[in-house]
């Protein structure tokens, strides 16, 4: 028995440096992890004339010349387009609002407007307003609708000739 | 007198016989035994630390540099080893930015299409110690021309950092180390 116990001791010796040898590996995984952020660029409207010139503050005149006719109609368009970097999509409404033409409190010219949507995000409310979904990531000049204002004389209209003016109101109320 | 000379005789017989039954003992010697057992470590070097870390974050991915890092690796394990590479594009909770390129210096990081993975270091069943690091550079797609991946895939310009929504954007590199 005695020596049976001897035995295995010496035995449980001899595989010590066995055990010892394990490896002290370290397999676990290493992570690296990169941030980095892309700044949002705040919504940008901009206005265009009929021949595609950006409209600038000195410039955001409509200006109509009437024929010198019984009968006439002369109308006059600006389009609008957005520009955005956003983290998410947004809504907004674009309302118009148009004064009339005036020489003095005797002639009065009353424009229209008439708004038509120039892409599938926007809508047109009211007759007035274009109601768009601005969409998230890069955009750059995307369509939003044209505005028309449009001027009329019947025959039986009688207006003094002379240098009308008048103003309009563009709004702008973010949505949701 | 006689009797005399002979017990000297004899005492001094005596003495040297006594003398020469004297053993010197052999030469004594100890055995030393150690055993040194064998390690693996890896993961990223970082200023002011010895050792190496083994996750680490980089920022500003998207500024004038790009980010970078050095990864390494030492053992004295016998291989063989080896060292992979997974990439993650960078995403957000709105969008995804692609990486454009990936460089390296102190290693040729190879595809392993079987792992999905850059192999970064291989270590052999030779080996008996081995330390290498190497400086690993990420190329996000920043511009809107950026339209190819650093495996060659091409993508649209939505996936480029100019295009993408805005927003906090993150990609994960993992190494892996396996014997196979």
């Amino acid at each position: 028995m005695m020596k049976r116990v001897i035995v295995t001791i010496c035995f449980a010796l001899l595989l010590l440096p066995l055990m010892a040898d394990a490896p002290t590996n370290s397999f676990t995984p290493a992570t690296v992890v990169l941030s980095g952020v892309i700044q949002p660029k705040d919504l940008s409207i901009s206005i265009y004339n009929e021949v595609g010139e950006l409209v600038t503050v000195d410039t955001a005149f409509l200006n109509f010349e009437f024929p010198a006719l019984e009968e006439w109609q002369v109308s006059r368009s600006l389009s609008f387009k957005y520009s955005s970097q956003l983290s998410k999509q947004t809504s907004g409404i674009l309302s118009f609002e148009v004064g009339s033409l005036t020489l003095d409190d005797q002639n009065t010219l009353r424009p229209t407007v008439e708004l038509v949507s120039n892409d599938r995000n926007t809508r047109i409310e009211n007759g007035t307003s274009f109601a768009t979904t601005f969409l998230a990531g890069y955009q750059e000049d995307v369509p939003i609708g044209t505005l028309t204002v449009r001027v009329e004389k019947r025959a039986a209209d009688i207006f003094t000739a002379g240098a009308y003016s008048g103003n309009f109101s563009i709004n702008y109320t973010e949505g949701t | 007198m006689t009797k005399r000379l002979v017990s000297i005789v004899l005492i001094l017989f005596l003495v040297v016989g006594a003398l020469s039954a004297v053993t010197m003992p052999n030469a004594a010697s100890a055995l030393l035994k150690a055993t040194l057992g064998e390690y693996l470590t890896h993961g990223f070097v970082v200023s002011g630390q010895s050792a190496f870390q083994s996750s680490i974050e980089v920022t500003n991915a998207f500024g004038p540099t790009a980010p970078s890092f050095t990864y390494g690796y030492e053992t004295n394990g016998v291989g063989p080893y080896y060292f992979r590479m997974t990439v993650s594009d960078f995403v957000s909770s709105s969008g995804t930015v692609k990486i454009k390129s990936l460089s390296a210096t102190g290693a040729t990081l190879t595809w392993d299409s079987t792992n999905s993975a850059y192999l970064v270091f291989t270590v052999p069943q030779s080996n008996t110690f081995s330390r290498s690091t190497a400086t690993i550079t990420v190329n996000p797609a920043l511009l809107s021309t950026d339209t190819t991946d650093h495996r060659g895939v091409t993508f649209s310009d939505v996936y480029t950092a100019a295009k993408a929504p805005a927003g906090d954007y993150t990609a994960t590199i993992t190494f892996s180390v396996s014997a196979s």
